[in-house]
């Protein structure tokens, strides 16, 4: 595999404080491609990719991110519909380039050496699991990764007909930690994922959250549950962290 | 000002094509599933129980806002087809009574409201989106499906469900 290159290196500083808006990154791609992105740099031994979704980075993703470096893990949110200048609308999702996901989980754990895990929501963890399958075997690039509410069906059927998982999450072999809002469609066919996720050899956590639809941590019409669930985010992403974790 | 025209001809464009999809579509799934729900009120309900006449089976949860969006339309359709052997069951997932009831109260319908409270209907009747709709004929096999909001009083709906109802006997 290719290096990417981090364009705009920092050097976290012992008892550096992680600003609260990020630092500004770019990543050059083998392929010539810059990306863009948001880095939340921390002391500690662990590396967030934030992948962002077919909505795009949002900001309560980026508040997460403050959060979350605040207590030593590190995050990178790459903007990766803005670097192939796309649309941020679902099938933009089909259009990014898997192995340049790929390239950034590598370049993420080479350039930091830290123990790197992924996490994304809805359509991202097509992303998130076809770049996993095709990162070299023999190293120890990505350690698990954390899906809200994925989306891993080819696409929604007809009425009627049985919806189809991407083939990847048979091919899948990683701990992974499911965060699955309970008022959704989805809650109710989250044992089948996970038994289809089993079968290709992944360690599967489900946590189901209560009183809360996909996305509520940045829907406009969110309700109060999922406004107090949406502040507890980076909590919840600890959470799956160290199910992770303890998965290895 | 010709690019501004360019962009708001493609915009109607884009919106006629999500009008569209959101028709009533023929079917093309499996044999009708069974539905045997409790209503709101404890009663069991049987679909086979409505054979002779049109059925809509609608899935939705009063958390869904394309769901709630179409609920009064469903309302009007059911008083346009007063007096026609037409009949709506509208499934809930998984929320209890007392939750659904309070909505029902603020949106005043009074449709058959069954609550699936384990999912079964929805596994069976294949339901991975909310809202799912399907129209059941009188002889109980399923002919229409739609996946998303539509207005259900409006004529391309009503037509479809109208050209379904059996003949009136003399």
């Amino acid at each position: 595999m290719l290096r990417a290159t981090l364009l705009t290196l920092f050097l976290p500083l012992p008892g550096l404080a992680a600003p609260q808006n990020g630092i500004a990154q770019t990543i050059r791609l083998p392929g010539g491609t810059d990306v863009s992105a948001t880095v939340f740099p921390a002391k500690g031994k662990i590396l967030l990719l934030w992948l962002p979704s077919e909505s795009g980075l949002v900001g309560a993703e980026l508040k997460t991110a403050a959060a979350l470096a605040k207590t030593g893990t590190e995050v990178w949110l790459p903007d990766l519909q803005g670097a192939y200048f796309l649309p941020v609308v679902p099938s933009s999702m089909e259009q990014i380039p898997v192995a340049d996901v790929a390239h950034l989980i590598a370049e993420a754990q080479l350039h930091s050496r830290k123990a790197v895990y992924v996490v994304t929501e809805g359509r991202g963890a097509m992303l998130a699991l076809q770049a996993a399958a095709i990162l070299p075997k023999n190293r120890q690039m990505l350690r698990g990764v954390i899906l809200l509410s994925p989306n891993l069906y080819v696409a929604t059927p007809d009425p009627g007909k049985e919806a189809e998982y991407l083939p990847v999450t048979s091919h899948t072999k990683l701990p992974i930690a499911i965060l699955q809002a309970e008022n959704s469609p989805w809650k109710w066919r989250i044992e089948q994922l996970r038994s289809r996720l089993e079968q290709g050899g992944s360690k599967v956590n489900v946590v189901l959250l209560p009183g809360v639809r996909d996305r509520f941590y940045f829907r406009d019409d969110a309700l109060p549950p999922e406004q107090a669930l949406a502040a507890r985010l980076p909590g919840l992403v600890l959470n799956a962290l160290k199910s992770l974790e303890g998965k290895r | 000002m010709k690019k501004l025209f360019l962009l708001v001809v493609l915009g109607c464009v884009v919106l006629l094509g999500s009008a569209q999809a959101r028709e009533l579509q023929s079917y093309k799934g499996n044999a009708t599933p069974p539905l045997n729900l409790k209503d709101l009120n404890g009663k069991t309900v049987n679909l086979k129980d409505y054979r002779g006449r049109v059925v809509l089976i609608n899935f939705w949860a009063t958390w869904c806002p394309p769901c709630r969006a179409e609920m009064p339309s469903m309302q009007r359709l059911k008083e346009k087809m007063a007096g026609k052997p037409f009949v709506i069951l509208a499934v809930d997932m998984g929320e209890t009574k007392d939750v659904v009831n309070a909505y029902i109260r603020e949106i005043k319908t009074d449709f058959i409201v069954l609550l699936d409270k384990d999912g079964d209907a929805l596994k069976a009747w294949k339901v991975f989106a909310f809202p799912t709709s399907y129209v059941v004929d009188a002889q109980g096999k399923i002919r229409y499906g739609l996946f998303g909001a539509t207005e259900w009083d409006e004529a391309g709906a009503v037509e479809k469900i109208t050209g379904l109802l059996p003949p009136v006997a003399n």
